[in-house]
């Protein structure tokens, strides 16, 4: 899922760069915040957490077919660190992958970021915020299924803004090898947190100061606004027009493809809520 | 597990003037280089082979392996060829070449800039460009701790499955794998601890001592001017 450098044309990745700065020198006010408390004991909580996702990344989980799949590990981090820390864990994790194994390019960095250490990581905790429960399992499988997903289709929309436009039948079958990676993610998720005793409350010293699901919610619609918009740069259109001379049908039924994947993230988010006060009221 | 271990880059060991030189011109050059290739139209493949001249120059120059800098540039291509295939579809099979090639460049570049720039160096110009000093800090702490997550990772695989030989079905293979991880997640939070109580026992106090200072001298000046006179002059005359 990461990007490569030579795809992305310049008012995407830049773009996309100033809003990841932005992005990072936020979660990094915030996750200050929760690092400097008790003499720093955070802080190698964070580097050791980002050293496992990297390690994770390289234990195999078959899916048959001669294809396996493995941890991003969004959803983790967030249960576990809280989605502030969790961002820049992520971003650290990407930065050493752009920049010390060339995987993932340098310039594309920002979208990466974009994708899957804001996007991503907030997606993977909205299921988790709304229950309220770090330790159900279902809200951890939705966490790991919207946070690929968000990651996957935010990527897509940017190579396609950029010019990279497979026909409509390409992009289908993209679409759902992408939600068959997405699940995986969600049941990689719970397999860990089962295995590991689920002491991922137990790792955070403040659950309470964790912010609001509602506010989560609303950061959450404002990233994907802001990346839509940024990605909507005008030259990227421009080139839209001008390369294809006027849109053919099968350009607009791949635009609703990734509309209609949009639509299927909101109604997860939807369906989590939903299942969260289902399960308080039958707790009541 | 190997790949990880052995991807430190070729050649960090070897020093040449390139070698010394400030970590900032050297990722200044490296981003100057890059947006020179991304901005490069699909018309002009022309200038995009003059590019190549750089990467090459450069690598010469701090005498590193060329061979297995392209070979190690070669492992993301078969998932750049299929990004290249999908654009390939409406913008036609010489532009999806020309993607491929711009890709292939970037990766080229970055590649010999990592392997004649030790990473305590990158944070340091990092910190210089006002990155956010948690992130900084992180990094550094996932970098150090990358190696010994992943071979613990790697000791605790092959140790199951000793014990339990091939994995007869998917389920079980699910099990071993997450099984490994969940224990590993365990172990790393509690190494997490053992780690902040040795910072304590050193006086840490919220940042890594830092030994050498920056320097901006006529090396980095001529790096620096070399790269954004070259990408212009190529753009400009070819």
């Amino acid at each position: 899922m990461h990007i490569p450098d030579g795809f992305l044309t310049a008012p995407v990745w830049g773009s996309l760069a100033a809003v990841s700065g932005v992005g990072v020198a936020v979660s990094a006010r915030f996750a200050q915040k929760e690092v400097a408390l008790d003499n720093g004991r955070q802080l190698p909580m964070l580097g050791v957490m980002g050293a496992f996702v990297f390690a994770a990344q390289m234990v195999n989980f078959p899916v048959g077919m001669g294809t396996s799949g493995h941890l991003v590990g969004g959803t983790l981090l967030a249960a576990s660190l809280g989605p502030w820390s969790a961002s820049i864990v992520m971003t650290a994790v990407l930065l050493l992958q752009a920049l010390v194994f060339q995987d993932g390019g340098v310039l594309a960095l920002g979208a990466n970021v974009c994708n899957m250490a804001l996007a991503g990581v907030w997606a993977g905790y909205l299921p988790v915020a709304f229950s309220g429960n770090k330790q159900n399992r279902f809200s951890l499988f939705l966490g790991g299924l919207l946070s690929v997903s968000a990651s996957a289709a935010l990527a897509l929309s940017e190579l396609w803004y950029s010019g990279v436009r497979p026909p409509f039948a390409v992009l289908q079958t993209g679409c759902v090898f992408l939600l068959v990676t997405a699940l995986i993610e969600g049941l990689i998720t719970v397999v860990i947190a089962r295995a590991a005793g689920i002491r991922l409350a137990a790792a955070d010293p403040q659950t309470g100061r964790w912010p609001r699901p509602a506010l989560a919610a609303g950061i959450m619609a404002l990233l994907i606004l802001a990346i839509a918009l940024a990605s909507q740069s005008p030259d990227a259109l421009q080139g839209l027009l001008g390369m294809s001379g006027e849109t053919a049908p099968w350009q607009q039924r791949a635009l609703s493809g990734l509309g209609g994947m949009a639509i299927l993230f909101f109604a997860c988010v939807i369906a989590a809520w939903c299942w969260d006060r289902f399960m308080r009221n039958k707790d009541a | 597990m190997s790949k990880i271990l052995s991807s430190r880059g070729p050649g960090v060991q070897a020093a040449s003037p390139l070698h010394r030189l400030d970590a900032r011109a050297k990722l200044g050059a490296l981003l100057i280089f890059l947006i020179a290739v991304s901005s490069t139209p699909p018309s002009r493949p022309r200038v995009l082979a003059a590019l190549l001249l750089l990467p090459l120059a450069a690598a010469f120059a701090a005498r590193l392996p060329v061979r297995r800098l392209l070979a190690r540039a070669a492992i993301a291509l078969p998932f750049t060829a299929m990004i290249a295939l999908a654009a390939g579809w409406n913008l036609g099979l010489f532009a999806a070449l020309v993607l491929l090639a711009k890709s292939m460049l970037s990766l080229l570049s970055t590649g010999v800039i990592v392997a004649i720039t030790p990473f305590p160096a990158m944070a340091r110009a990092m910190a210089w460009a006002r990155v956010p000093e948690l992130l900084i800090l992180v990094t550094q702490f996932v970098y150090r701790y990358l190696f010994v997550i992943a071979e613990e990772a790697a000791v605790m695989l092959r140790a199951a499955r000793s014990r339990q030989g091939q994995c007869s079905s998917r389920v079980m293979a699910w099990r071993v794998a997450g099984g490994t991880l969940g224990a590993l997640f365990a172990r790393s939070s509690k190494r997490a601890a053992a780690i902040h109580q040795s910072m304590l026992a050193r006086g840490f106090r919220g940042q890594f001592p830092q030994v050498s200072s920056h320097r901006f001298a006529l090396g980095e000046t001529a790096l620096l001017a070399g790269t954004a006179v070259a990408a212009v002059l190529m753009r400009a005359l070819l």
